[in-house]
């Protein structure tokens, strides 16, 4: 397979890993809200920018913490290289390089789902037709990853996408862990009522869609630890950063000559395994700061993982944030 | 454009608009909101929300529909509200009935204080469908039998809320409670920008916890036992079973074994289950004890609970305490066991038993409602201003032959919230059912599920009777929480 579109096949996969997250984020983000009292609904916007790791942008850009603002910037800005707007035309513009690989099925529904974007525009801001819109467009990934998984053989170029989504996935999980679980309370009065108690941790499943899952597995109420544990360490959740490095780490035995990526791969492992969530759920900032150990180092293996198999492509210009990494027009 | 409120008229105390057409404090939010919205607007929302109760698959079962067995269920866009200050008295009141209601049981099934006292009859209990011989001496965790009650409240003319019956055998509805808060937000997000409902969705975990305390297990198995498929409930327990993440198991998929250890089958072999919350009634729990023909339960179940080796929620024999005449005695039952007046009132009952009532009963049953002591969804009772003298006659009949098992209320004039239908906003008649929680300790749902007689001038709001429900919000007007609330 051609380097070139091997990394167009990467960073398809990325793309559309990351439209998927995003779509659900935002969604997630408007449901929990509206459990909240008015002071806390709008102090909390910004989590969701934090999510996708440009507040230092958006400060620059704008700055303004009210709803519309920040949905702004997040779906259709052009300043944002990590906007929905721009997560689609990174779709869009990947897609067409890796075409031939790609089955027409698939392909027009990828099409399809970047088209989709371009008939919402002002509507965005009626809550109403947000949400179906979110609605829409997660379903129409779920059914373009489905499709891969159905009619794709797992061939290389198949493995470079699921190595690009699952790179993504797993530094989405982290993020959502990270912002999701600073308190979002902050009207401390309302803050004591019991429907309130640990919406944070709650705010993380839903935000990973893990609570059904994580119900039926831990088997005891919602609590720091245990939602820290199912969201990090957990074997079977494909949404837990485990699941997603060691899903890397199989794809990656399957390639040729990555025994230092593979290393790499290993050291996050133990890295996880050896956490101590009791620990990291009392105390927020060792927990922010055990995150961010972990974005970083899967942004190395990200940037190692494309010098090593796609040298000659253009040099990613590098950013703060792996999420806002290659543009790559 | 002419406002959806112009209209708008109730013969009694309603919930969201008072006497002088004026939005309670609550409601304002919602009643301006509603009133910018056009007619078409409106009918637009109430197609979006059965939609969505159409692709949730939020269904309950008719008997005897023939093979349409599922029926979506019924749902109207405009939320009853409270304020948040007089719920907290509610929620006190609900969380005080059950503590008593438990401590009776308790007391019942072992030395009999309360009998013994001179408080209620010992005559009530020999003649009670639900009192079950054997359970007793059994003494379940923390001393709690009724570990889930929904009761039933009605607010009359006035403006009292008053409570109508307890439920503690297998109260269900919390799951149209929870779903029917999602598919709110799903039909009118921008509402709750404007104003702070408070959140329902801690009812799962109370409700966890509460199982959970009944094991000394700290990851117990917990399983929802369902009647099956065709039970008219079934969305529930398979909806209870998915968000607890416990077992969803059927009679047959339980084992008891010669330790009275209880397991389900699983492809791996047996695992052993700590909890059963069972929404099977008691007569059908075990064919040992019980119902020899029942298919519903597990031979061996009333052993294992006695030895302590299964925990069953709600405990077998609970429903001794859910009968409409014990009901008229729950004051009395109060003041006894915690030694305080009761915060929330019942409404007055006459119990056709005692001959000056049966008396007074028979004289006025046109304007009466009488109520069989031990039916539940609705069924026999006879509601005076909207029946012929014939039936008035059979009741008659009926009370003269069974007296023990009839009791009579007031018509109450049941209040009445905004509804849609094809009028536009009209008054209906509605009455709301909480759940409460105790197990280690005790909770209460944020406000309940409220029933709506679809109806007008109807009074009955049971959904096998064709009434509807209501997202239920308790608003915050204060921003203050109460003190005792506080964890």
């Amino acid at each position: 397979m051609l380097s070139r579109v091997a990394s167009h096949t990467y960073w398809l996969g990325r793309y559309l890993e990351r439209a998927e997250d995003m779509a659900r984020t935002m969604s997630v983000h408007d449901h929990m809200l509206m459990d909240l009292s008015e002071a806390d609904r709008t102090s909390n916007w910004f989590q969701l920018i934090a999510i996708n790791g440009n507040e230092k942008l958006y400060i620059e850009h704008n700055g303004a913490h009210d709803e519309q603002s920040i949905l702004e910037f997040l779906v259709f800005s052009q300043d944002n290289p990590s906007s929905l707007a721009n997560t689609l035309s990174g779709v869009r513009y990947n897609l067409r390089a890796c075409r031939s690989t790609i089955p027409k099925a698939m392909y027009e529904m990828v099409n399809e789902v970047c088209l989709s974007l371009g008939e919402v525009s002002q509507d965005f801001f009626n809550h109403g037709r947000r949400r179906r819109y979110l609605r829409n467009i997660e379903h129409q990934l779920l059914a373009i990853a489905g499709a891969a998984n159905g009619s794709m053989s797992y061939n290389k170029a198949f493995l470079f996408m699921r190595i690009g989504c699952f790179l993504e996935r797993a530094d989405m999980t982290s993020r959502i862990v990270d912002v999701r679980s600073a308190d979002l309370l902050h009207s401390q009065t309302i803050a004591k009522l019991s429907a309130y108690e640990n919406t944070q941790w709650i705010a993380i499943l839903q935000s990973l869609q893990a609570y059904q899952m994580y119900m039926s597995e831990t088997r005891r109420p919602i609590n720091g630890p245990d939602v820290l544990n199912f969201v990090l360490k957990n074997f079977d959740h494909p949404k837990s950063f485990r699941f997603c490095i060691q899903r890397l780490s199989s794809f990656l035995q399957r390639m040729p000559e990555t025994v230092a990526l593979q290393e790499q791969i290993t050291i996050l492992l133990r890295k996880i395994d050896n956490a101590d969530v009791h620990q990291l759920a009392k105390n927020q900032f060792e927990l922010h700061q055990f995150m961010d150990a972990l974005q970083v180092e899967l942004g190395q293996f990200g940037q190692d993982f494309t010098e090593h198999f796609f040298p000659a492509s253009e040099p990613v210009q590098q950013q703060s944030q792996s999420q806002s990494q290659g543009q790559k027009r | 454009m002419t406002s959806c409120w112009s209209n708008y008229h109730s013969p009694v105390y309603d919930e969201l608009i008072d006497a002088n057409g004026k939005p309670r404090d609550a409601a304002v939010a919602l009643f301006n909101y509603l009133d910018n919205l056009s007619n078409d607007e409106l009918i637009a929302r109430k197609t979006a929300a059965d939609l969505a109760i159409k692709q949730m698959g939020i269904t309950f079962s008719v008997y005897s529909e023939g093979s349409n067995i599922d029926r979506e269920w019924p749902f109207d866009i405009v939320p009853r509200i409270i304020q948040s200050n007089e719920w907290y008295r509610v929620h006190e009141g609900l969380e005080q009935r059950l503590k008593a209601l438990n401590l009776f049981i308790n007391d019942l099934y072992h030395d009999r204080q309360i009998i013994n006292d001179g408080i209620v009859p010992d005559a009530l209990f020999a003649s009670s469908k639900n009192f079950k011989e054997q359970c007793v001496g059994v003494s379940p965790p923390h001393g709690v039998w009724a570990h889930i009650c929904g009761s039933d409240l009605v607010r009359d003319a006035d403006g009292t809320i008053y409570v109508l019956e307890d439920n503690l055998r297998v109260p269900s509805g919390v799951s149209y409670m929870l779903e029917n808060r999602e598919v709110m937000k799903r039909t009118f997000p921008e509402v709750f920008q404007e104003c702070t409902v408070l959140p329902v969705n801690d009812y799962i975990q109370n409700l966890q916890r509460t199982l959970a305390s009944l094991s000394e297990n700290e990851q117990p198995v917990i399983c929802v036992l369902t009647p099956g498929v065709y039970n008219s409930a079934y969305f529930e327990h398979a909806f209870l079973a998915q968000q607890l993440g416990a077992v969803l198991v059927e009679g047959t998929d339980l084992l008891v074994d010669d330790d009275n250890y209880v397991f389900i089958r699983n492809v791996e072999g047996l695992q052993k289950v700590d909890v059963i919350y069972r929404r099977v009634d008691d007569e059908f729990l075990d064919p040992e004890v019980f119902r020899k023909d029942s298919i519903l339960g597990a031979p061996g179940l009333m052993r294992a609970w006695k030895a302590g080796k299964v925990a069953i929620a709600n405990a077998p024999g609970a429903g001794v305490a859910d009968d409409k005449v014990v009901y008229t005695y729950v004051p009395e039952i109060i003041k006894y066991y915690l030694n305080e007046e009761p915060i929330l009132p019942n409404v007055p009952t006459w119990r056709c038993e005692d001959k000056d009532a049966q008396v007074h009963v028979l004289e006025n049953l046109s304007s009466l409602v009488v109520k069989p002591a031990n039916e539940s969804g609705g069924y026999g009772m006879l509601v005076g201003p909207h029946s012929t003298q014939a039936e008035c006659e059979q009741f008659a009949a009926l009370i003269k032959k069974d007296p023990r098992n009839y009791i009579a209320q007031p018509t109450l004039g049941l209040s009445t919230s905004p509804t849609l239908t094809n009028q536009g906003i009209v008054s209906r008649h509605i009455d709301l059912r909480p759940f409460v929680l105790q197990g280690e300790t005790v909770s209460v749902t944020t406000g309940g599920l409220t029933r709506v007689a679809m109806v007008e001038g109807s009074l009955v709001v049971n959904s096998s009777q064709g009434g509807g429900s209501k997202d239920t919000w308790i608003v915050d007007v204060t921003g203050r929480a109460r003190a005792d609330e506080v964890r």
